[in-house]
């Protein structure tokens, strides 16, 4: 009894919980064996195109139909409808016809999440000065993110998941969503999974990352751990040698020398290194296993 | 669900003004055929045929924008989904048996016509069955692919079909098929009886229940 409370106090503290999760398609497969997603945090995930995000929200979001493995959203199972009255969704694109307004918008969701709040979406949609009575089709393409936006956020979601929802759009509407997602996760119940192509904003708003290359999670970590963890390393290839292969991570060789990346307590003393952001971390990474196939 | 019927019907606004013209055109036309008995059949037929494309016509803006994919991640579950699309084809279909009506009367107290059920009965069965037949095509083919499949399977027959009967009506020893054609007519436009009403909706109700059971076991397979 003991043991069962203590485990569902564990899963509560994580808003998304995926075990063994595999789907295999003919020419690619997302294998996931466990992902824990805190409860209260910004998960950025990151990888290349084709390298499984989106197929692992989809996951997430019950929209395809799994090989095996489990997923819990808030400790339930993600197949459970009521589950889905806690997440809010922003896709890349804006996914409502394009003859809607946004009060139409307002009169289909309404009928659909019992938590709908006129109020609130009125709020976002001021905050966003998003017209009522315009069609979605002459909206710009930051206006219909920052519509999908108010729309996914009017219910009072605990779980927003973003499949590339900046991309596409200008610095300064970006900066204002992403002053939305800060204000959204003062609330330690909220938790924000957003994949995204742009680093930068996976790097200014996420507290964790994850990333996922050829359909399989390489890490899952921290990002202040993350950007501690690993040092970029400049040398000649003369000093190359002092190097333990074992301790490459990933390498770019050039006329000068090579530029490696090595967790930071394995550089040799003397050497010239710099922070890796996860942009470099990402393409060493990918870069290396590249070479290694 | 509530949603969802206001989604497809929210849909369908754009399309609203086409089709009061083409009802208003159909109307005007079953006064002008210079019929003397029966003219709401003319319009009954044609408003219903444009309302049985209805649920190709929401199924073709959902796909547009990618609405399915978002539809999908409401807490709505996929057999509800379903279910209001057919429940969105069933108010129409009802919304449009009104005109029909309102047409009917229309024509029997300003044109003087003499009207009966048959006008509305099997136009309405029609309807209801191609809703039937095309919805689980939708569901599995998706829009595009459903358009070509629907010439497959009912275009084709019924060319073929009317293309051996011309052949058959050509040839002068074919009085057992006129005095069959005119059986089957004479049938179809007379008052048809309480009983073969009823087994007529009994009939179209439970294919098109089966029908939605069929969709919804498509739906909840299909990734999106």
């Amino acid at each position: 009894m003991l043991k069962e409370t203590k485990e569902k106090q564990d899963q509560a503290k994580n808003a998304i919980e995926i075990r063994n999760l595999s789907k295999h398609y003919d020419d690619f497969a997302l294998q996931i064996d466990a992902l824990d997603i805190p409860q209260g945090c910004i998960m950025g995930l990151v990888g290349s195109n084709g390298a499984g995000k989106s197929t692992m929200i989809k996951a997430i979001l019950d929209l395809i139909r799994t090989d095996s493995g489990e997923i819990t959203i808030g400790g339930e199972s993600n197949q459970n409808q009521r589950v889905r009255e806690e997440i809010g969704v922003v896709f890349d694109e804006i996914k409502f016809p394009p003859l809607f307004t946004a009060k139409d918008v307002r009169i289909v969701l309404k009928g659909v999440y019992r938590n709908w709040d006129d109020a609130l979406y009125a709020h976002y949609t001021g905050l966003f000065k998003l017209p009522d009575g315009k069609k979605i089709k002459e909206f710009s393409r930051g206006m219909k993110m920052k519509l999908s936006l108010a729309a996914a956020l009017a219910h009072h979601p605990k779980l927003l998941i973003l499949d590339e929802a900046t991309s596409g759009i200008d610095p300064v509407v970006r900066d204002e969503i992403l002053d939305i997602f800060l204000e959204f996760i003062q609330d330690e119940e909220h938790t924000i999974l957003a994949s995204s192509h742009i680093i930068s904003d996976i790097e200014k708003a996420a507290d964790y990352v994850t990333f996922i290359n050829n359909g399989r999670v390489v890490f899952c970590e921290e990002k202040d751990v993350l950007l501690e963890k690993y040092r970029l390393v400049k040398c000649g290839h003369e000093e190359l040698s002092a190097v333990t292969p074992a301790d490459i991570i990933g390498k770019r060789t050039n006329t000068f020398g090579a530029e490696l990346l090595m967790p930071a307590d394995k550089v040799p003393d003397g050497f010239v290194t710099a922070k890796a952001g996860i942009e470099d971390i990402m393409l060493m990474i990918i870069k290396n296993e590249g070479a290694a196939q | 669900m509530k949603g969802l019927i206001y989604k497809d019907l929210l849909g369908l606004k754009q399309i609203t003004v086409t089709i009061a013209i083409l009802m208003g055109f159909y109307l005007f036309m079953g006064f002008m055929s210079g019929g003397e008995s029966n003219q709401v059949g003319y319009f009954s037929i044609m408003v219903l045929v444009i309302n049985a494309m209805i649920p190709l016509t929401c199924a073709g803006y959902d796909e547009q924008c990618g609405w399915d994919t978002f539809g999908a991640a409401l807490p709505v579950s996929r057999a509800k989904t379903v279910a209001a699309r057919y429940m969105t084809s069933l108010l129409i279909l009802a919304g449009s048996l009104v005109l029909v009506l309102i047409a009917d009367l229309i024509y029997t107290k300003v044109g003087g016509y003499q009207t009966n059920a048959s006008a509305y009965l099997y136009p309405f069965a029609t309807a209801a069955l191609y809703v039937s037949l095309m919805n689980p095509i939708i569901y599995r083919f998706g829009v595009q692919k459903s358009r070509i499949v629907m010439i497959i399977i009912v275009l084709i027959p019924t060319f073929v079909g009317i293309a051996l009967l011309a052949l058959l009506t050509a040839d002068s020893h074919s009085e057992w098929l006129d005095a069959a054609l005119d059986s089957v007519l004479e049938n179809v436009f007379t008052q048809p009886g309480a009983g073969v009403m009823i087994g007529t909706v009994l009939v179209c109700a439970v294919i098109y229940a089966l029908s939605m059971l069929l969709s919804i076991h498509i739906y909840q397979k299909k990734d999106l």
